[in-house]
Order: structure tokens, then sequence, then C-alpha cells
């Protein structure tokens, strides 16, 4: 964080305090006088309750202080030492004037670190010099030497030894012992020489002093509180201090209302006092609020307060109800809205599927490619409306492999992708320009459906029917009409075929593609299409025999006497049925047609 | 120069010992006052350095801060905590602050000596410029100048000097363009505060 430049900045609505100097002033002077003021406040020990509690605290202090060091001795197993270390702590209190409150709790530190009696007394001596050279309290002093001693020496660094820290990691605790002593030696003395351990003497004096009237006062108390003993006298203590405390309050606002009234304008001085008297009489409610526990300013206005309170949270309370409804209410309606809208959605999914968009879209595309492909003039357009026509033929290919696969259909969808991928291959190679078009004509001719009635068919068919009549036209037929024609009886073919032994030498119980086969094999395509020809011829010629017969019947009929003589001949087809259930068959056929419809007549039609 | 009252210093540690929320609550609405006018003072910070060498790094050790337009916007800010005393023994109520090295020079280059101080070279005093270039003030102040002009924020009026530190080109010129508005909103809010918080305690 950058400081604060003081030119930089906009003061808003700013108070005079008072100089700096001045302030700076003061301080100094509160500072020079403090340690006058304890002495002051250590001999005037008698002259208040207050001043009598600090003794009795200062002596419950020391106590405790002392037994904590015996204890620990005791523990140490240092007991015998207890009377010494006693005798050694008041010495040097007396000798370098540092009260025994600090000396008890730094030899504490060294005793116990090191374990050593002897050894502690000697590193407190040193921690008294190095305390009175650094003005730091041989407390922590002492703390930093009982870790040097363990073999943490970073706590040494801040004294100014003159060490560094690579050095000090170097050095072992007597070596940094005899740097400590070289630097600070005699310098607690020196300190409890000058005015400052002069004056620090007459503190320790009165705090000693202070400690021994405690001593002396619990004593004293412990027998005025009679039967409740020293609790009871130490609430009496309470109690008269706190009268005190008001009484010293009282008096200070009283000199402060002197002090507005002395000021001149007698108005402004009324004003001023009003004022002053509502702020210590809001100090006054908030001091008794405070001691309330924080509650209302009165009864009436704390149950007004908590009233208030009820009510508000009890309205906060029907508005989260009244929200929480409102909010299921919208849940219930959403849950409805979307069953309908789900219903909608099955029905436009049936209705999607009869009226399938982009299937009657495609077809469309397809007839109006077909129809385009007629009118092309040039062989670019063709080409262009033929890659057109395969694309159309993919997309519709995609669409029936997407049925398929949504159908789960394996076969069909095998199929559809057979079907797909070859119209693809049909479009990389339009899409390649590497097609003659002759080509593209026979793929264009596998694309588009065969049409039965159309005129190259026509002309196809009468030429094939000419070349039949043409053959039939070179046969030596016997005239239908010529009762002495000669009939073959048997035909024979130029080249007749032979048994093998393939067939088993049986030729005439062969089928026609067994005989293909052999007679492919055995005698190659010229002798087979004679063969045809021969077996067409005499197929031709036993159909002539048969019509020739059938008019030499008709003739010995006609020239018989049974055509001559008219005769009648009933013919016998037995009983079909009943007359009457005859009529029923034919009313139930008349009503079945005209209940059911057929293939003549609707139903309801008769 | 701001307003100056009388006691509400010893209001603010009333309200604080004695109704901690009410404290918060005029803290806020001092905040609240006072934010308008930080935003619009860091509107006022240009995006780029002012020169085109004053946002880069700096080849050398010297010690001229480098620009940077988000670090000067950031170090524009408000407090709602009274001020330390100054010289003359006035504490602020509430206070607009620039502290960005960059941006406080961006703020003030120029509200002295408008043409820049005089330069002697690297013999110069404190109050004297040690470029070598005699027109390097002045240049600087031109370049800066073309992003935004100094306004003078002091709104003092009748006889008496008035002081070259109102004057500025983001805090200075939002304060100025403010017209006193927040300056009174301010006050009131104190004098507000003192309302509730002897409502809150039940003085008539």
């Amino acid at each position: 964080m950058a400081a604060l430049d003081p030119s930089v900045v906009i003061n808003i609505a700013a108070e005079y305090t008072g100089k700096k100097a001045f302030t700076q002033a003061d301080k100094a002077t509160q500072q020079l006088s403090k340690s006058v003021k304890n002495l002051a406040k250590g001999f005037g020990l008698i002259f208040g309750v207050q001043a009598a509690k600090q003794a009795v605290r200062a002596f419950a202090a020391d106590d405790k202080a002392a037994r904590t060091l015996s204890k620990t001795l005791d523990n140490l197993g240092l007991a015998f030492a207890d009377p010494a270390t006693k005798v050694f702590i008041a010495d040097l209190e007396r000798q370098y004037a540092v009260l025994d409150d600090q000396l008890r709790p730094a030899f504490q530190k060294l005793i116990t670190t090191t374990g050593d009696f002897n050894k502690s007394q000697d590193l407190l001596k040193t921690a008294l010099d190095l305390s009175a050279m650094s003005g730091i309290d041989v407390v922590t002093v002492a703390g930093d030497l009982s870790r040097a001693y363990a073999g943490n020496t970073r706590g040494i660094l801040k004294y100014g030894l003159g060490i560094t820290k690579a050095e000090l990691a170097t050095m072992d605790f007597d070596e940094i012992l005899t740097r400590v002593a070289k630097v600070s030696s005699g310098q607690a003395q020196l300190a409890a020489d000058s005015l400052s351990g002069s004056i620090a003497q007459l503190s320790l004096a009165s705090a000693n002093a202070a400690e021994s009237l405690g001593k002396d006062l619990i004593q004293a108390l412990t027998t005025l509180g009679g039967t409740g003993g020293l609790p009871k006298t130490l609430g009496l203590i309470e109690s008269v201090a706190s009268a005190i405390g008001d009484a010293i309050v009282g008096l200070s606002r009283l000199i402060q209302l002197v002090i507005i009234f002395g000021s001149g304008n007698p108005l402004e001085s009324i004003k001023d006092a009003a004022a002053f008297r509502k702020l210590f009489e809001a100090e006054d409610a908030a001091q008794r609020m405070a001691e309330k526990g924080g509650g209302g300013f009165s009864s009436y206005n704390a149950k007004k307060a908590a009233d208030a309170l009820a009510l508000k949270s009890a309205k906060a309370l029907a508005a989260e109800a009244k929200k929480a409804a409102a909010a299921e209410l919208a849940k219930t309606k959403a849950k409805k809205d979307q069953a309908a809208l789900d219903k909608a959605a099955l029905a436009l999914a049936k209705g999607v599927d009869v009226f399938d968009m982009d299937k009657i879209q495609l077809n469309a595309a397809i007839l109006s490619s077909t129809q385009a492909l007629g009118k092309a003039t040039s062989q670019t357009q063709l080409l262009s409306i033929a890659n057109d026509l395969v694309r159309l033929t993919i997309k519709r290919d995609m669409l029936v492999l997407e049925d398929a696969i949504a159908a789960k259909d394996a076969e069909g969808a095998t199929a559809a992708a057979k079907k797909l991928n070859t119209d693809i291959a049909i479009l990389g190679t339009l899409s390649g320009q590497s097609l003659k078009l002759a080509n593209i004509k026979t793929i264009l001719e596998s694309i588009l459906p065969k049409s039965l009635i159309d005129l190259a068919n026509l002309d196809a068919a009468i030429a094939k029917i000419i070349e039949m009549n043409r053959l039939q036209g070179t046969k030596t037929l016997v005239p239908a009409n010529t009762p002495n024609a000669v009939i073959p009886t048997v035909i024979t073919p130029t080249v007749t075929p032979t048994a093998t032994a393939a067939t088993g030498g049986k030729l005439g119980t062969i089928t026609q593609a067994e005989t293909t086969i052999l007679l492919q094999t055995a005698l190659g395509t010229d002798a087979l299409f004679e063969y045809w020809e021969a077996a067409t011829a005499a197929a031709n010629a036993a159909a002539d025999l048969l019509d020739y017969q059938n008019a030499q019947n008709e003739a010995a009929f006609k020239a018989s006497s049974l055509f001559n003589a008219g005769a009648t001949v009933n013919i016998s087809a037995g009983v079909i049925a009943s007359p009457d259930e005859f009529a029923r068959m034919v009313q139930k056929a008349v009503q079945n047609a005209n209940r059911f419809g057929n293939n003549l007549d609707y139903a309801g039609g008769l | 120069m701001p307003v100056e009252v009388k006691g509400a210093l010893e209001l603010r540690k009333a309200i604080k010992k004695f109704s901690p929320d009410l404290a918060k609550e005029t803290r806020k609405e001092l905040a609240n006052l006072l934010a308008p006018i930080v935003k619009n003072a860091r509107g006022f910070i240009p995006a780029e350095a002012p020169l085109s060498g004053w946002g880069k790094a700096a080849t050398t050790t010297g010690r001229f801060p480098i620009w940077d337009s988000k670090a000067a916007k950031s170090g524009i800010g408000y407090k709602t905590s009274p001020s330390r005393p100054n010289n003359k023994g006035f504490r602020a109520l509430a206070r607009i602050t620039n502290v960005s090295a960059a941006g406080t020079i961006y703020e003030t280059a120029g509200r002295i000596n408008p043409n820049g101080r005089e330069q002697v070279g690297r013999l110069g005093s404190k109050k004297e410029g040690r470029s070598s270039n005699p027109q390097a003030g002045k240049q600087f102040i031109d370049a800066i100048n073309s992003d935004g002009l100094i306004v003078d924020a002091n709104n003092q009026t009748g006889a008496g000097k008035r002081s070259p530190k109102m004057k500025g080109r983001a805090i200075f010129r939002a304060w100025a363009n403010d017209g006193g508005k927040t300056n009174a909103a301010v006050l009131k809010a104190i004098e507000n505060s003192k309302v509730k918080f002897y409502d809150a305690l039940g003085v008539k």
C-alpha cells in the first residue's frame, strides 16, 4: 500500500483537535512523568481502596510467581536450591533494581532449560546486562538465551551483537555468551547506578512495600470478612470502589460545567451546558443498557421492541408461506402444461410419420429432375441434372437407412447401406467427370424405372414378331386343307444329339437345361443353335399335325349321321340342390352381395 | 479547505461505543455518498500512458514510477474513518484519496509550476529539476495536459489565499464537478447520525 500523500487528499468535514506539536509535547511530558507517577502511586497506596486492591493483587502475583518457581525447582530435583534461589533473586532485585516479578520468570526459563542452578544464575546475570543494554525486558532476553542454549540462536540476532547470521550459525553457545559478555558486560550495574536506576529502585521499593502491604491487607481483610472470608471482603471492596468511582465521575462533570459557565457568554454557556448534560445522560443510559446486558432502554421500550420484532417475524413467516404456496401452485401448473405439451408432441410425431415432409419433397425433387432430364439440350445440362438426381437418390437412400436404423431392421439397414454406398460411388464418378456420356446414360437407365409401354419396347416387340413370321414363312409345312398331305411322323434335326456317358445314355429323359449345357460343352454354340432351330421346326410341325387332325375329326363328325340327324344330346349333371334349398342359396348370395359388396357393386348398392 | 465541524469526532466515538449498529450504518451511508465521486475520478484516469514511454518498464535503475492505468485507478478510493491530525491539528471525518505513485503524479503534475520546474542538471536541488533537457518539465506537463487539465476544486469564497492543494486532474476534478453536493450530503449524514443516536438513547 502506497503511503498517503497529504497533498492528494480531499478532506471532508475536518475537526480541529489541537496541533500535532502540542500533542507530541504532551506525550513526551507524559512519558517523562510516567515513572514518577508510578512512584507516587506506590507511595499513595495507603490512601485509597483502589490502591489497597492493587497491593493485594501485587502480593498475589508475587506470591504466585514465587510458588511457581519453587515448584519448578522441586520438579527438577533442585528443591534444595529453593532458599538459595530466593536469596539470589532478592539480591539481584536490590542490586540491579529489577523487580522480582521479572526475575523469577526469567530464572525459571533458564533453570528449566539448563537444569543447572549455578549455570542459570550466571545466565540470569548475563541476561540482565543484555536487557539493560538493549532495552528489552529481562524475561524476553532470558527466553532468547534459553533457546540459544538449546541450539536455536535466531533470537540473538536482534540484540545487535555485531554477529552475522552466518557467523551465529557456526558459533556454539559458549562463544555466543563470550560475545554477549564482551558487548554488554556491566550494563546492568551501570543502569542501576544511573538516575533512571535510582527511580527504578524507588519504584522497586514501593512495589515491595505494596506487596508487603498487600500481604498484611489480605490477612486483615480475611479477618474482616468474618465467616464469609476473603470473597465477602473483596465484594465489599468492589462496592466501595464503585461508589468512589461514581463520585469521581460526578465531580468531573461538575468541574466541566463550572468550566463551561466560566467561559464567558452566558447564553452560549447555557446551550453548551445543555448539550453536555445530554451527552452525559446518554452515556449513563448507555452504561445502564450495557450493564443490563444490551436489552432495551426501558422495560416498556424493550417490550415494544420485542413485540415489533415478533410481529415482523410473523409477517415474514406468513410471506414465506404464501410464497411457497404460490411456488407449489406454479409447479403444478407447469407439470400440467408439460403433460399437455407432451401429448401434443406425441400427436405431432404421429402426424410427422404420416406426413413426412422430407420424403414428399424428395420425391417431388426426383420427379422434377427426371422431367428436366428429358428437356436437357446439352451434355453439360445432362451431366448437371444427373448429378442432382444422384444426390437426391442418395438423400432418399439416407432416409431409408435412417428409417431402417430407427426400426432396428438389420437386414433393411444393410441393404440400404449397400444401396447408399453404390449411389455415393456413382456420384463420385459423376463428380469426377471421368465417365463417358454413354456410361451416364447407362447409369440413368439403372436409376430410372423401366417403362413397360415405351415406343422402343414396342418397336422391339414388332421386330420380334416380324422375325417370327419370317421364320414361319421359310418352313415346309403341309397345308392344313390338304387331305392327302404327308404328315411327317418324325422330325429329324440336322445334327442329332448324341447320348454320352455323362447322361447315362438317356438323352430323351434329361431336361432342357441339362441338354443345353451338354450341347454347349460337347458341340459348341453353333451346333446348339442349329439344334434349337431343328427342334423349333419339329414343334411347329407337330402343332400343324394337331391342327390337321382336328380338322379331319370335325369333317368326319359333320359327315356322320349323328350330325345330320339333329339328335338332341342330354347331359345329366346330377341333382345340384332341392328347389327350396337352391332358392335360399340364391337369396343368401344376393343378401351378401348387398351387405358386403363385391368387385362390381359396392355394399348396399343392390 | 474542508468545512470545520465541532464535536463530530466525539460523537462518532460515542456512537461506536454505545450503538455499534448505528456506527456501521453511518459508515455505510458515507461510503454510498463518496463512491460516486471515486467512480468519476477513476474515469478521469487515462487508459493509456499519457506519455508513450511512461508505461514501459525502465531500462535503467531510475526511481520514477512506471505508469499503470489499473493501479492508478485502483489507487483512488475513500475512507470513512477519521484521519490522524495534520500539522495544523485538524482531523478529517472522511476523505477521498489518490495513493498510487503514478496516479499522484498524473493528478498533481503542474499544479504548482504549470510550466515545469527549472531544470538545472544533475546538481539540482529538490525544488529544481535535474534533467539536462531544460524543457523536460514543460514537455511532461504538456503531454499530461493533453489527457486532462488541472481543475481547481477550491470552493472557498471571500478574501484569503487559496490553497493550491485543491487542484488536480482526477479526484479534484471529480470533486469540482460534484459542486459541493456530496460535501453537504456528508455533513447532513453526520448530523442525522447524531439525531439517530440521541433517539436511540432516548435523549430529548
